[in-house]
Parts: structure tokens; C-alpha cells; sequence
């Protein structure tokens, strides 16, 4: 009981420590190169009423999650975890306060304006480990119940050596959600991680992903983006050690003002490492895309490859996008490339399938979800890939006919 | 195989040190008695300069105005570079050669010493006119520190109704063209170098091309930094008027300095409907020695607009000097079916650091550009290219093809690119590729196999690598450039 206080005044010295940080720097504005296309400071209010509103009945979540029957399911609402259910074996959840050396290992950077301003803010944080190969995938499930609701949440994953799981984490809703996923991998673990964000068109979701690799670790991450208002996916991954790979694939179907920013920053410290990067963006109406994307190869990193490629079809004239894939490279044994490109829908694919009796808004929908069909093809070794697929197969349709 | 990989990499690596004895070719100084302005700048400093070169006052004006908007700028700091800070107050910022006086009317009268100076340099005032034959003449506005002091060919240039003269000349004679657009492209306080070159500028070159001329031979300016603690603001000013030709060289070398040297240039292209400007740089400043202790700091600011529909402005480069190398040639494509180039080899040895690349900015409709950027590093250099494509709402069916390619040889260097692409339009269609790699295995197995030693295989790859950009330099400069590709590296890997 000491030992937790003690951890308490420990944990409230931090946050003390990033609500001044906060109120001093607040969000960052375009003037900071990581924020560049993305201006927090110009969108967001400087402060949240961090209260998380009562329900007064259960939210239905049907058609907003994954759509796995057999998925465990965790769910936060407001930015709170509502409900767990029978855990699989080999799983295991804890509050983050019991974690007190995680906290401090998780918010090294401190002028990092997504962790400080989530630890500034923080409501639920909890620490998930994961000790063997678990055939069921869990799902993280995060809703906001209202406009004015803000939601500030940590999660810490823990696999352990040779650990196995299928991680489908969806959003939905309304108002304000940041979340912090760290998530480190002992060697030879294999996390494939589906992330679904198909929030109304005013939420604002910060997501970032921190993803620390050892020896022949795998991290796979796929993210499709149906909506929303203002989105940042980030995703950073570490190689540390030789065989460790990531591979991060990334489909965002946007419309009306959306403004959606994908960076992903991986950091290969290590030889022997690879990654590979693709993101296929969709823009109609006023939406607005983004694609940044680093690679580092660290001195000594030799035996790296990394490839990323990110490709955007605009639908609309009053879209936008922007790119940045940087490489900056500091061992010269390596194979590193990048490649972009930004068109609209071509007319010659276009007029082929119209002329073979196929009508304008079905041959645009078949174009548009050839786009990204590469993107929903490594859901092939998720658990229950088959039904994640048809499940977003059929979002996608419905939006593209929507939209269209 | 892999034993012989081993072989290779190591030879790669241990004649990449070794090109630390491959010393700076054109280090040397001349001594001649240069007349300057005491240390430090100020106001005062400014109207020194101004009045020595008997300037009209509205350009006093516009220097003082451009050096208080320095004051309350700050220097860079996102190029991928380091050096010491920069002291601006403990800089010359005005030195001429003394003879200027008077003036020599021809090469005959010119200071001896200057022109044993260019012959150091390669310059082939007289050996060009012979070896090229009187059609092909290369006209040599020669910059010695800040003063043009010998200018050929004038009058054949004149009878073509060109003006090709010294930024200070073309003051004096030409102050209508010079006042309507100096600072049109690149405005004074476009950023912290450009602010400082406007309030300063020593001297530079002045291009006319009147309309409808095709310029009758290639124009060239060799610039040259002499005097210790003398930095050197060059300010360029070239117009193609209505449907006119021209191609320009540049070209610069340094002599050998243990303190660094501040050079900040501006280059303003401007090409009017139907013109194209085709602008060529050599630049093998003096880098610094093998422990990166002096060389040339180049913070150049260089930006072509085409400002009426059908223009074209294309600019090749071969960067292989420098300690310090910020530099970005853009093209501003205004008007409509406007065509904007980019053709860069950057070499980096030793200490040397580059950040360099390009700006397309796509104004006008059916505008295309292209980037093909090769950057090679060596030794411990750091090189970079950091690029911009930007589409704007109005310009319909813009394109643009960007390439850029880094090698790396030795383990110590390193390579990064950040290119940004930006569209506002989705008739746009903008494609980037980017590679870094070194020297692929299969392509020196494929060479020794048919006979070559490992380093001639190396040579040879690195010849082709650049090739695609070597092949858009003008005849007159494809020699001294790859003679420069051999100097910077050739010499260390081949």
C-alpha cells in the first residue's frame, strides 16, 4: 500500500510535471517540422473539461467495431473501460498505475507533444501482457459519446518471447480521443495489428503507436480510415536487434473536410532489419491527406532494407494532398527506397470498364477499391482475416457508394 | 565471392581515405593589394559600399531597407548541416581589387597577376577563342573577390543587342532594367541570406537577352574567392525577353584557407514568354582539408521565374566543393505550358556537408518539371537533398518527374532525402522515386568479370550514375565537370 502511494506521488509529479509542459507549449503549430502540414494550435482548443460524461445507457457498437464474433472484446467509452470480459489464457491486463518504472520508461521525451499532452490529460491507462500464442484476437473498442467529450488514454502491450496475437483496435464517435499504444516485443513475437477509424466527421483522434522490436520480433499493422474528422495516425517503430521486421500498410478513404495525416517514423538501429511501408490515400470533397514517412538507418545498421511507397488519388478539385518520405541513412550497405505518386482516377482503366457495359459510379468503385485492395490483402494472415476482409470489403463498397 | 566482396569494400574504403592526398588542385593565393572596408557590418558599412560603386539612391534605399529587415531575421537552422556560428561582425564585407582605377581597356592591360591567377584556375581566356574557334567564344566575365575587372567579347555580344556586364555597369547604364526587376524573384528578405546579400552585395553579373535574340555564344562567369575573411556576395541578374536563348555557365574555385569563407549569392533568373534560360554551375570550391577544418561556406539562393507562358528555365549543376553547401535552384513555372528543370550532382568527400535540391512551384496550367538528383557520398560527408513540388489549385494538368538517387561508399557517410510534394490539384499527376544504395555487387561482378580491376569497375559505375545529368551540361563545361567528378572521387575510388 505504501509502495503505491508512493508510486502515486510519483505518477502525479509527471503529470504535474506535462500539464505545465502543456500549458506552456500547448499543441504544436506549423512551425515545428514534425507538425508541418498538420497545425494542432490552429484546430484545437487549449484546454479539454476532462470529465467523462455519465451514460445513462449501454452504446450500441454494432457495425463500429471489427465485426469478429469471436474477438475478445475490450471497450472504452469516454475515454473509460467498461467492460472486461473472460480473458484467454495468456492474457493478462493490469492498471498502469501498478507499472510504475513503464510510466517513466514511456515518457522519455517529454517535448513530445503527444505524450505530454496525454499524460497532461490521462484517464485510463492499463498494461496488457501477453505470454503466448493467442488464437483469439482482442479487440480494443474506443467511443465518444458526445462533441464535448475528450478522451486521453495509455496502453502499455507486453509480448513476450515467441507471444503471438491479433490486436483489432477500432474508433468511433464523436469529440476528442488521444491514444498512447506502446507496445514492446520480446524476440521472435508477432503482433498483427488492425487499426479501423470510422469516427463522424467532427472527431478529432491523435493516435499514436510505439512499437519496440527485438531479435526476429514482427510487428504488422494495417489501418484503414473511413471518416472522421481530424485524424494523426503515427506510428514509430525501433528496430533493436537483427531479424526484426515491421510492415505497416495503410488505406484512408477521406471526404468532406477531413483532414488526415499519416507519419510514420521508423527508427533501424539495428543490422538486419527490415520494414516496408506502403499508404494508399483517397481524397474527395475538400479532404485534405497527408503521408510522412522516415526512414532512419543508424550507423552500423548495415543489411537494412526499407522500402515505403505511398500513392493518392484525388477525386476532387477542391482535395489536397501532401508528401514527405525522407530516408536519411547512415550505413552505406543498405537498400532504401521511397516512391510517390499523385494522379487522378485514370481515364483510360475508366473507359475500358464503360465500355464493357459497366455504368461511371460502379467502374469508379471498382478502381477506387482496386486501389486499396493490396492494402486489405495482408489482413490474409490476421486471426479471422477472411471475415475482417469481407467486413471491410463491404465498408468500403458502402462508403465509395455513399460518397459517389 | 564474398571474400572478394570483402577485398573490394575495403579497397573502396581505404582509397576513399586515401583521397585526403588528393589535395586541392587550385589552392593557392595571389597577392594583390585589395582596397576594403574595415571589419563588421552596419549602416555605415553599406553606405560605404554604395558609395564606392557610386550608386544611385534609391538602391541605397533598398540595401538599407533589406538590412534592416536582416536585423530581425535569424539564421537557418533546418538544413542538415553543422558549423560554427557565423560571426557576421567579424567579416569584410567590401574589398576590390586595387587597379581598379583604371580600368584596363583590353586583356593586354590587365594586371598580370590576375591573369596567371586564371591560368591557375583553367580559365582559357585565350585558349577557348582558339580551341573553339571564333563562333563558338565563350565570353568570360571574370569575378575576381567582388569586382568584375575583365570583360570579353562585349562587343559582339553588343551587336546583338545583349547586355552582359557587371552588376555595378549595369547600374550605372542600365538602371531602368536593373530597377524593374532586381529582387522580383527572390525578394530581399526572402530569407535570412538573401536579406544580408541585398544589403551588401559587392558586385555580380547583368544579362539582357532583348527579345527575339538567340544569344550568339554560351555566357560564362568564374567566380573566384580570394581575400582571407572576405565574404563574397555575388548578385546575378539574368532576363530572357520575348522568345530569346541563352545559356550560362558559372563555375568558382577558391584558394586553399584554413578559416572558413562566408559566401551568400543570389542568382535572379527571369525568362518572358517564349524564352528559355539554360543555367550551368560548376562548383568546386575549396572543401576543407581531411579533418574538415576549412572551406567555403555556400549559402546560395538561387530561383528562376517563368513568368510568361511557353518559358523554360533549366538548371544543372555539379557540386563537388564546399564545406558547407545550402542550396536551393528553383523554378517558379507562372505562366501557362511553362517548363522548369532540374539536373544536380552533388559529390561530398572528407567533412564536406550538402543540403541541396529544389523548388518547382506549378503556377500555371500544363506546367511540367522534371528533378534528377544524384548525390554521391564519400569519407564522412553528410548529403542531402531536400526538394519541394508544389501544385497549386489553378494549375491544371501540371507534371512533374522527380529521381533522386544516393550512393554510398565507406561506412562513415551518410545520405537523406526529404523531398516535399504538395498538390492542390487533382489533374495533377507527380511521380518521386528515390533510392539509396551502394555500389550494387552484381553490377562490379559483372565489370571484373569481363576483365576490369575492382576499382576501374568502381569508376566506371560511378560514371554512369551520373551520367544522366553530366549529359545536360553544355560542351564547354562537360570536361572541366568530369575531370571535377574525378578529382572529387574518381581519384578515391577508381
Amino acid at each position: 500500500m505504501e509502495a503505491m502511494s508512493s508510486f502515486n506521488s510519483l505518477f502525479n509529479s509527471m503529470q504535474q510535471e506535462a500539464k505545465d509542459i502543456f500549458a506552456a507549449q500547448g499543441w504544436p503549430n506549423k512551425r515545428n517540422e514534425d507538425w508541418h502540414y498538420t497545425d494542432l494550435s490552429a484546430r484545437l482548443p487549449a484546454s479539454f473539461q476532462n470529465q467523462p460524461l455519465e451514460l445513462s445507457e449501454d452504446v450500441p457498437l454494432e457495425n463500429l467495431t471489427c465485426g469478429v464474433d469471436d474477438a475478445t472484446q475490450l471497450t472504452f467509452i469516454n475515454g473509460l473501460l467498461s467492460d472486461v470480459e473472460d480473458l484467454p489464457e495468456g492474457l493478462t491486463i493490469d492498471a498502469l498505475i501498478a507499472h510504475p518504472e513503464l510510466v517513466k520508461q514511456s515518457d522519455d521525451d517529454m517535448t513530445d507533444p503527444l505524450l505530454y499532452s496525454n499524460l497532461a490529460h490521462l484517464e485510463t491507462g492499463i498494461v496488457i501482457d501477453v505470454t503466448g500464442v493467442i488464437d483469439r484476437p482482442l479487440e480494443i473498442h474506443f467511443h465518444n459519446t458526445a462533441a464535448e467529450e475528450a478522451s486521453f488514454v495509455r496502453i502499455i502491450f507486453r509480448l513476450a518471447a515467441g507471444a503471438s496475437l491479433t490486436l483489432l483496435e477500432s474508433h468511433s464517435g464523436w469529440g476528442h480521443t488521444q491514444l498512447v499504444s506502446d507496445i514492446y516485443q520480446a524476440e521472435d513475437s508477432m503482433l498483427r495489428h488492425l487499426r479501423l477509424h470510422q469516427a463522424e466527421d467532427t472527431q478529432v483522434s491523435l493516435l499514436l503507436n510505439r512499437v519496440s522490436l527485438d531479435a526476429q520480433a514482427h510487428y504488422h499493422n494495417v489501418a484503414v480510415s473511413l471518416s472522421g474528422g481530424l485524424g494523426r495516425l503515427e506510428t514509430r517503430v525501433t528496430f533493436n536487434a537483427p531479424g526484426s521486421h515491421a510492415g505497416l500498410a495503410t488505406a484512408l478513404l477521406s471526404g468532406g473536410k477531413q483532414h488526415i495525416d499519416v507519419t510514420t517514423r521508423l527508427n533501424h538501429l539495428s543490422p538486419d532489419t527490415t520494414s516496408d511501408t506502403v499508404a494508399r490515400t483517397i481524397l474527395d470533397d475538400e479532404a485534405c491527406g497527408i503521408f510522412q514517412g522516415k526512414v532512419i538507418v543508424h550507423e552500423d545498421a548495415q543489411r537494412v532494407e526499407a522500402t515505403q511507397k505511398s500513392d493518392a488519388l484525388m477525386l476532387s478539385t477542391e482535395a489536397m494532398m501532401n508528401v514527405k518520405p525522407e530516408l536519411e541513412i547512415y550505413a552505406d550497405d543498405v537498400a532504401c527506397a521511397h516512391g510517390s505518386a499523385i494522379g487522378e482516377i485514370d481515364h483510360e482503366a475508366l473507359f475500358f470498364l464503360r465500355s464493357r457495359g459497366i455504368g461511371e459510379t460502379a467502374a469508379r468503385v471498382m478502381l477506387v477499391e482496386g486501389f486499396i485492395a493490396e492494402i486489405l490483402g495482408r489482413l490474409d494472415d490476421f486471426a479471422a482475416g477472411a471475415t475482417l476482409q469481407e467486413n471491410l470489403s463491404k465498408r468500403v463498397e458502402t462508403y465509395l457508394k455513399k460518397s459517389a | 565471392m564474398s571474400q572478394a566482396k570483402e577485398t573490394i569494400e575495403k579497397e573502396t574504403v581505404d582509397k576513399v581515405q586515401s583521397l585526403a592526398g588528393e589535395k586541392y588542385k587550385y589552392g593557392f593565393s595571389t597577392d594583390i593589394d585589395s582596397e576594403k572596408a574595415p571589419k563588421g557590418l552596419n549602416e555605415d558599412i553599406i553606405r560605404f559600399i554604395s558609395a564606392k560603386k557610386e550608386e544611385p539612391e534609391w538602391l541605397l534605399e533598398w540595401r538599407l531597407d533589406a538590412f534592416e529587415r536582416w536585423l530581425t531575421m535569424s539564421e537557418p537552422d533546418w538544413a542538415m548541416v553543422n558549423y560554427p556560428q557565423i560571426d557576421y561582425q567579424d567579416l569584410y564585407y567590401y574589398s576590390a581589387p586595387k587597379s581598379m582605377d583604371d580600368r584596363p581597356e583590353s586583356l593586354d592591360e590587365v594586371d598580370p597577376e590576375l591573369l596567371r591567377t586564371y591560368e591557375k584556375l583553367g580559365i582559357p581566356l585565350f585558349e577557348q577563342e582558339v580551341l573553339a574557334g571564333v563562333k563558338n567564344r565563350v565570353a568570360v566575365d571574370a569575378v575576381f573577390d567582388s569586382v568584375s575587372v575583365a570583360t570579353t567579347f562585349k562587343e559582339e555580344l553588343a551587336a546583338a543587342g545583349v547586355i552582359f556586364c557587371s552588376f555595378s555597369e549595369a547600374v550605372k547604364d542600365h538602371p531602368d532594367l536593373v530597377k524593374k526587376y532586381l529582387g522580383t524573384v527572390v525578394p530581399k528578405s526572402d530569407n535570412y541570406f538573401t536579406a544580408l546579400n541585398s544589403a551588401v552585395f559587392s558586385d555580380g553579373s547583368f544579362v539582357y537577352i532583348p527579345p527575339n535574340t538567340r544569344c550568339p555564344m554560351e555566357l560564362s562567369t568564374y567566380f573566384r574567392i580570394n581575400e582571407p575573411n572576405t565574404g563574397q556576395f555575388e548578385r546575378t541578374l539574368l532576363i530572357a525577353d520575348k522568345g530569346s536563348y541563352v545559356s550560362y555557365l558559372e563555375g568558382c574555385t577558391a584558394p586553399m584557407r584554413d578559416e572558413n569563407q562566408l559566401h551568400a549569392a543570389v542568382v535572379e533568373l527571369v525568362a518572358l514568354e517564349d524564352a528559355e534560360i539554360k543555367y550551368s554551375t560548376v562548383q568546386n570550391w575549396y572543401p576543407g582539408d581531411e579533418e574538415g577544418r576549412g572551406g567555403i561556406y555556400n549559402f546560395v539562393t538561387k530561383r528562376g521565374d517563368c513568368r510568361e507562358n511557353n518559358a523554360k528555365i533549366s538548371w544543372t549543376q555539379v557540386e563537388t566543393g564546399s564545406a558547407v553547401t545550402w542550396k536551393y535552384p528553383s523554378c517558379i513555372l507562372r505562366g501557362d505550358n511553362t517548363v522548369g528543370e532540374f539536373y544536380s550532382i552533388a559529390i561530398g568527400n572528407n567533412h564536406q556537408q550538402i543540403d541541396s535540391g529544389t523548388k518547382m512551384i506549378h503556377l500555371g496550367k500544363n506546367t511540367s518539371s522534371r528533378i534528377i538528383s544524384k548525390g554521391i557520398s564519400a569519407g564522412k560527408s553528410s548529403n542531402a537533398y531536400r526538394g519541394q513540388v508544389s501544385v497549386h489549385r489553378k494549375a491544371d494538368k501540371a507534371r512533374n518527374f522527380t529521381q533522386c538517387d544516393s550512393l554510398l561508399i565507406g561506412d562513415t557517410c551518410s545520405a537523406h532525402t526529404v523531398p516535399y510534394i504538395e498538390t492542390k490539384n487533382p489533374s495533377a499527376i507527380l511521380e518521386h522515386e528515390a533510392t539509396t544504395s551502394k555500389i550494387s555487387d552484381d553490377q562490379l561482378f559483372y565489370c571484373q568479370q569481363r576483365g576490369l580491376d575492382a576499382e576501374e569497375a568502381v569508376s566506371l559505375i560511378v560514371n554512369g550514375f551520373c551520367k544522366d545529368v553530366l549529359q545536360h551540361l553544355p560542351m564547354e563545361f562537360a570536361v572541366e565537370a568530369q575531370k571535377l567528378v574525378g578529382i572529387s572521387l574518381e581519384g578515391s575510388v577508381g
